[in-house]
């Protein structure tokens, strides 16, 4: 049974998998960044902390 | 620390019995739910009388939740629960006191739906002794949680619905041997009967045990 | 209790000295090469290694379920440390509670991404969307558990206050796991047997390389996330603190040199 999907569409399962995985990462990371930015730029003595730069995308 | 307990829980029962919300409220409420799983999952009578213990404990969840917002509703309302923490009992002894109420009450209302969900799913009930013990076990896991999760939620403004969130999830283990230890009781699924009542006795310590600890703290903070 | 004084101090901590520039220089390498990281797995894990013998390409998706169910429970793990470490008087310290509400996210995060990718799994596999699996159930369980656990931690309210009722249900809901996770095996023991093995083939070779690199790359981006929202949060509980109208003042006050330092 498995090995019929797997022959056909299995790809198609693997392909949707990463790019949930990674898109859903990808969004929180970035609305973590944004979110800090637009409160340190609120609150400016935070603000000098280093900007930080991280897995903006998930490739 | 016990005195205190019989204290909260008489408290609680009085006012209950003067202001008969549960009965007259909770009770028809369960009542309903059992009707409308009986129109959902139709006439058929061996489906209804396969479901009859799922049903019965999803009906009483669904009424132990109303019960500890009705349990907290009371002490939210005229600032009692002020008074309660000026009254200088232990807050063990106030979290086993309400817990107890809110049981005993579940308790009674358990025994109507029990009747009631036999009769309405053409189930007789056997093996009572199982039934009755894995309904005073599973209560006392209900009412442990309920009370802890209603002092959580009750100072906040949106008790009504973070209290469901709360209060399902931590619950499943509690329907699940429930559920299994009532089906075993009946007929439905072979043996282990024991096994689930020991899994709901240890749900229920664990939880009684956590809510008389954590209770003050909750208490002060609300 | 120190109420008044204690929400203050570590908040004004917060500022600098919590988040100083080495900390904040260690999460960033930690995101860079876990992006990195993450990028080659991908590379790796779909062009590079080969298809597996039995599950055919679906084994590529062992590359990236397996690493987000680690770091979902490692997520929850350092979260009940830091739930239990906060409600313990010698360490109670609101910067605990921050890590505590971080690390929760990023496992709710992981959690959700752990049941769509198995899901999407088991489909082609099992041919079902979803089963009665008791890793499965529990893992949904926690994921609604710890939603609800968000939903107390959203509520407005004294710091300190909401501080102890987090760490409470957080120990709470942590101490659930273990008997969901029993009961739901037991429960599925009683029934039938066909219990569900996703590590039946044989890992070797790139494929070995490619998993662990994996879950080290993606643990390395949960401690980004992790430091990156556990900023955030000081933030945000300065934020309240001290208002808009604070806020707005103090940016009249040093709009210039804020500007220039954060433009770089």
């Amino acid at each position: 049974m498995g090995a019929l999907a797997v022959a056909t569409g299995g790809i198609g399962y693997v392909q949707g998998g990463y790019v949930v995985a990674l898109l859903t990462l990808a969004l929180y990371a970035l609305s973590l960044v944004a979110r800090r930015r637009r409160l340190s730029r609120r609150l400016p003595s935070a603000g000098r902390t280093a900007p930080l730069s991280g897995p903006r995308d998930g490739a | 620390m016990w005195r205190d307990a019989l204290l909260v829980a008489g408290k609680d029962l009085r006012v209950e019995w003067r202001s008969r919300v549960g009965l007259n409220q909770v009770v028809p409420f369960a009542l309903a739910v059992l009707l409308l799983f009986g129109l959902a999952l139709g006439p058929d009578a061996a489906r209804l009388r396969a479901a009859t213990s799922g049903l019965f404990w999803v009906t009483v969840l669904l009424a132990a939740l109303l019960g500890v917002q009705r349990s907290f509703a009371l002490e939210s309302a005229d600032r009692a629960g002020d008074g309660l923490r000026l009254s200088g009992l232990d807050a063990g002894g106030i979290f086993v006191g309400k817990a107890a109420a809110l049981g005993f009450q579940l308790l009674v209302l358990e025994a109507v739906l029990a009747l009631v969900a036999a009769l309405l799913y053409g189930t007789p009930l056997e093996g009572v002794g199982v039934l009755a013990a894995s309904c005073v076990l599973a209560t006392a896991g209900l009412a442990a949680v309920g009370t802890f999760y209603g002092a959580l939620a009750a100072g906040t403004r949106v008790r009504e619905t973070l209290l469901p969130l709360l209060f399902f999830p931590v619950v499943a283990p509690v329907l699940l041997a429930a559920t299994k230890a009532w089906s075993a009781a009946l007929g439905r699924s072979g043996g282990g009967g024991v096994g689930w009542l020991a899994l709901l006795a240890v749900f229920a310590a664990a939880y009684v045990a956590i809510g008389t600890v954590a209770f003050g703290p909750l208490l002060e903070d609300s | 209790m120190s109420v008044a004084s204690h929400p203050v101090e570590a908040v004004a901590l917060t500022g600098r000295a919590l988040a100083p520039a080495r900390g904040a220089r260690i999460a960033s390498a930690c995101g860079l090469v876990g992006l990195v990281g993450v990028v080659l797995t991908v590379w790796l894990g779909l062009w590079v290694t080969p298809p597996d013998a039995y599950m055919g390409n679906l084994v590529r998706l062992l590359y990236i379920h397996p690493s987000m169910a680690w770091d979902a429970f490692l997520a929850y793990g350092v979260s009940f440390l830091a739930s239990a470490a906060y409600l313990w008087p010698r360490t109670r310290d609101l910067r605990l509670d921050r890590v505590a509400g971080a690390s929760a996210e990023a496992g709710v995060v992981f959690t959700g991404i752990t049941l769509v990718t198995g899901s999407l799994w088991g489909r082609p596999t099992w041919g079902v969307w979803w089963t009665w699996d008791p890793l499965l159930t529990t893992t949904a369980l926690l994921f609604v558990l710890y939603l609800g656990y968000l939903a107390l931690r959203r509520l407005p309210g004294e710091p300190e206050v909401r501080a102890r009722r987090s760490a409470i249900a957080a120990l709470v809901a942590f101490i659930d796991v273990p008997i969901v996770y029993f009961s739901v095996s037991w429960w599925r023991s009683l029934h039938q047997g066909p219990t569900i093995q996703p590590g039946r083939s044989e890992v070797h070779g790139s494929m070995a390389w490619t998993l662990l690199l994996s879950f080290v790359a993606f643990s390395l981006v949960y401690v980004w996330m992790l430091a990156e929202r556990y900023r955030l949060a000081g933030l945000q509980a300065r934020d309240e603190v001290e208002g808009l109208a604070d806020a707005l003042a103090e940016r009249r006050a040093e709009a210039g040199m804020s500007r220039a330092g954060e433009a770089s």
